[in-house]
């Protein structure tokens, strides 16, 4: 067992197995080795238990942008499930997932992020995620648009 | 509030990778930065050139995106400049009538020794190996075959027996493994039987296979035509259809027949394309129907052929980083009409399979649709002669013909994104036709025949004497000759 704390003080027990999904606190346990020391954690311990015994990648993998990354199916009805929430907590998730190095769930974030961009405008995106058009002067970005203009009207 | 630009620009790209072209494209117009990560990144470019190539992904975990990216411009650039192996691989024909080719494999059959050698053709941009293996002791008289080597399915066709009480042909089709010639694993019943209620001498068929789907036309040669359809993993008859002359599959469950019937009203015959459901519960309807370009009676309709390739099963992944992608692809319809002269005229429609997914969503209550409807607009008919032998010509999105009197081929590329591309860029292919406004054919209708689906057509030549038919896949032609010297030869990139 490892107990796990929040930023807000809050504690959870878990099983080591469990947390052991996330590289950094698998790295942690490994230095603190066995003490009865807290470590500070927020909600993932849900998505932790769900996955469970899952193959975790090799230790040596290369976690970095390196696109020879394995690329996973689609998103599971459960994981689907649980991204499920406003784009504020997707954010921190993803954020999280990458600081933890939770592989799987920065995945399942990631491509949640993607779908919500497939099949809208420029402006849609903008909207969306709350950019501005910061293209200046404005034809530029008519000059974009018309080097892209072979995939139009597919 | 956090804010997507403010992500470390790994995390960007990984976002990035999950989307396609299109989107890719539509993210570069949000802003300045977006537009400065993705305007020369890996992934805009290797997935322009997939569009352009007609080429889908491979699977992830063998090469890099970079590496990828190499091949896939080493690829196209040694088809722009026909850059053959050195060496071609020869297989002499004189026994072996049957062949086909699909998948990325040649298989050739030796009638009097019962025998079948499969090639694996090579691909050096792709890491394919050049691999020969043979099937011996077929022990029925072979009628005709078909394979999917992405679901290691060899299909025999032979006629067993005629019963002449019941005045009924026995048909015996032979579900087996194209690896080793052994009972095909996944199939209950690795023999089907299957009677036709008519006897006749000369038997011509049509194999074609679509996911766990098998159907069958037996085209006797004096009397109308029966498709038997199976699903081929349990070995359950699905249905059987009659009078029609030739069929393909659009998806699992969606057959397209042709048919040919006469308007006495117009005095014309009216060649259509009718688009069943293999589980449609009324046995009666006969699907819904689009007109073809009708002939005045002056013309006598010979055949009506339909032919596209067979798409890999739906959960097949290739080894190879990229394979043409199966997402669209060619319906070709072959017009052969005698004229008045009683000489024998060709003609090909070709029809992209989206546009006859899309007519048959958009269907109100009309069962059919004249031909001015559907055709002109989405369609492109040519005068082609395509090979009376059989031969696998439609690869994808394009197809391939030999033309005997000017001793070179011409490759018809309907692929959609890589017309658009080479004109917006300027960058139009070597030795390349771009027909892209509509043509009026005057063949054999009252007035011309206006089609204007966009095509780009390559010629070139191969370092060969007398060919009569070509065949294209990802990376290879392979060239028939059919007169003295019976052979196949197969030139890889």
């Amino acid at each position: 067992m490892v107990t796990l704390v929040t930023s807000d003080n809050e504690k959870f027990n878990a099983e080591k197995e469990v947390v052991e999904r996330s590289v950094l606190i698998k790295n942690m346990l490994e230095d603190v080795g066995e003490s009865d020391q807290p470590i500070p954690l927020p909600m993932f311990l849900e998505y932790c238990e769900h996955h469970r015994g899952e193959p975790l990648p090799a230790p040596d993998a290369d976690t970095s942008q390196d696109d020879t990354r394995k690329r996973t199916t689609d998103i599971s009805e459960w994981d689907q499930k649980f991204i499920t929430v406003d784009q504020e907590m997707l954010f921190e998730i993803i954020l999280a997932a990458n600081y933890l190095d939770i592989k799987s769930l920065l995945d399942v974030g990631c491509k949640t992020v993607a779908n919500m961009i497939k099949g809208k405008t420029p402006e849609e995106i903008r909207k969306l995620f709350n950019i501005v058009n910061d293209f200046t002067p404005r034809r530029r970005c008519a000059q974009i648009k018309k080097e892209n203009e072979w995939a139009e009207d597919r | 509030m956090l804010d997507l630009l403010q992500f470390p620009t790994e995390l960007l790209y990984i976002i990035f990778e999950e989307l396609d072209i299109f989107s890719l494209l539509q993210c570069t117009q949000v802003c300045k930065q977006i537009h400065s990560l993705l305007k020369d990144s890996l992934a805009v470019r290797y997935k322009t050139l997939l569009a352009v190539s007609g080429m889908r992904d491979g699977p992830p975990d063998t090469i890099s995106t970079s590496e990828r990216y190499e091949k896939l411009q080493a690829h196209q650039d040694a088809w722009n400049q026909l850059r053959w192996a050195p060496e071609s691989l020869c297989y002499p024909m004189s026994t072996m009538r049957l062949w086909e080719l699909a998948g990325g494999v040649l298989a050739l059959y030796d009638l009097d020794q019962r025998l079948f050698k499969l090639v694996q053709l090579p691909s050096s941009h792709r890491g394919l190996d050049h691999r020969e293996w043979e099937i011996h002791d077929i022990d029925i008289q072979m009628g005709d075959f078909t394979m999917n080597p992405s679901a290691d399915l060899l299909v025999i066709v032979a006629r067993d027996s005629v019963d002449l009480n019941k005045n009924v042909t026995v048909f015996k089709i032979r579900l087996l493994s194209l690896e080793t010639g052994q009972p095909h694993p996944q199939a209950r019943q690795p023999e089907l039987l299957v009677e036709s209620s008519t006897v006749d001498q000369n038997w011509t068929y049509e194999v074609r296979i679509l996911d766990e789907h098998l159907a069958i036309l037996f085209r006797p040669d004096d009397s109308d035509a029966e498709l038997s359809a199976w699903n081929w993993n349990n070995g359950c008859m699905i249905k059987i259809f009659a009078f029609f002359n030739s069929f393909s599959f659009l998806t699992k469950n969606l057959i397209v027949l042709s048919s040919i019937w006469a308007s006495d009203l117009a005095h014309e015959t009216v060649p259509e394309l009718v688009i069943i459901d293999l589980y449609d519960k009324e046995v009666d309807e006969l699907g819904y129907s689009l007109h073809l370009p009708p002939l005045s009676f002056h013309w006598a309709l010979h055949d009506l052929e339909i032919v596209t390739e067979n798409p890999p099963i739906s959960d097949w992944h290739s080894t190879a980083p990229f394979t043409t992608s199966m997402e669209d692809r060619l319906v070709v319809v072959n017009y052969r009409l005698l004229d008045i002269r009683g000489i024998l005229k060709c003609y090909a429609v070709f029809i992209p399979l989206s546009v006859l997914i899309e007519c048959l969503h958009k269907r109100g209550t009309e069962k059919s649709i004249p031909w001015n409807e559907w055709g002109p607009e989405n369609t492109r008919m040519l005068p082609i002669s395509f090979s009376e032998n059989w031969m696998c010509y439609v690869h994808g999105m394009k197809a391939s013909v030999y033309d005997t009197d000017h001793k070179q081929f011409r490759l018809y590329d309907f692929t959609k994104l890589a017309i658009s591309y080479d004109l917006a860029k300027q960058q139009k292919q070597p030795d390349t036709q771009y027909l892209i406004r509509p043509t009026g054919l005057k063949a054999f209708g009252k007035e011309p025949i206006r089609t204007s689906l966009p095509v780009r057509i390559r010629t070139g030549t191969l370092p060969l004497e007398s060919v009569n038919a070509v065949m294209v896949t990802e990376d290879c032609m392979v060239a028939a000759c059919l007169e003295d010297d019976t052979m196949l030869h197969v030139y890889s990139l």
